[in-house]
């Protein structure tokens, strides 16, 4: 198994449109391990909820190519991509983290061993990084590891 | 400030707040459907999670309504069969 990092961006969060996705590929399932966000806009009272949601759709965005911890591992087969203009189609009901924090603080939430969330062997189909809560819509800077 | 980590946790939060603290929080995922639930700090709570008598593991609450027993492998499993499915089909 691989263990990969991506960083993902977005200059102007919005609540309907997320800031980034992780889809799986036929060959192997994503796991990811660790999400750390924050906001790189000038420090601010604003609250930001950062939210991880099942997907079934693929967004548009812009690809960001995981970078691989151990130079000897294959690339990653799963997609990641930053700066969405397009959401895909969130599952309902299926938020499987949700992380509040103030636009001065960041957050971090690591996985235990066996505690990933996975996402299935399946093209397109992953999880959604939203904001559903952005006040004054702040630039967020997030990094995600993901193990294949 | 020393943080004990839950035997039964999933994962873990650190935070740091506005005014520069850290905290940290364990989080229990759901066997049934990964959602993580952050655990507040305190004496434990009933009312956050529930347990699958069928297969022994915590559920969130919303999946413990539901009264049925679906692991997230399986779920899975079904997933990625009904993809390999329709590619077999469509080509």
């Amino acid at each position: 198994m691989g263990y990969y990092g991506s960083r993902l961006t977005k200059a102007t969060s919005a609540t309907a449109v997320g800031f980034g996705s992780l889809e799986g590929s036929t060959s192997r399932r994503g796991r990811l391990a660790y999400f750390g966000g924050g906001s790189s806009t000038a420090p601010a009272d604003n609250n930001i909820v950062f939210e991880i949601q099942r997907s079934t759709t693929t967004p548009t965005g812009t690809a960001v190519t995981p970078n691989a911890f151990d130079p000897a591992d294959v690339a990653a087969t799963c997609v990641v991509k930053e700066n969405l203009t397009v959401q895909g189609t969130n599952t309902a009901g299926t938020v499987i983290l949700s992380l509040p924090c103030n636009q001065k603080a960041s957050v971090q939430w690591y996985a235990l061993p066996g505690g990933e969330i996975v996402v299935p062997a399946t093209a397109n189909t992953g999880v959604h990084f939203n904001t559903p809560t952005a006040g004054g819509t702040p630039a967020i800077t997030a990094v995600i590891h993901h193990i294949e | 400030m020393h943080f004990t980590r839950s035997a039964r946790a999933g994962g873990y939060i650190v935070a740091t707040t506005a005014e520069g603290k850290t905290v940290e929080r364990d989080s229990i995922s759901c066997a049934h459907c990964q959602r993580h639930v952050i655990i507040p700090p305190g004496p434990p709570r009933d009312d956050l999670f529930g347990t699958c008598w069928h297969c022994s593991k915590f559920i969130c609450p919303p999946c413990a309504g539901l009264g049925t027993c679906t692991p997230w492998e399986k779920q899975l499993e079904r997933i990625e069969a009904r993809d390999r499915m329709l590619r077999s089909i469509l080509g």
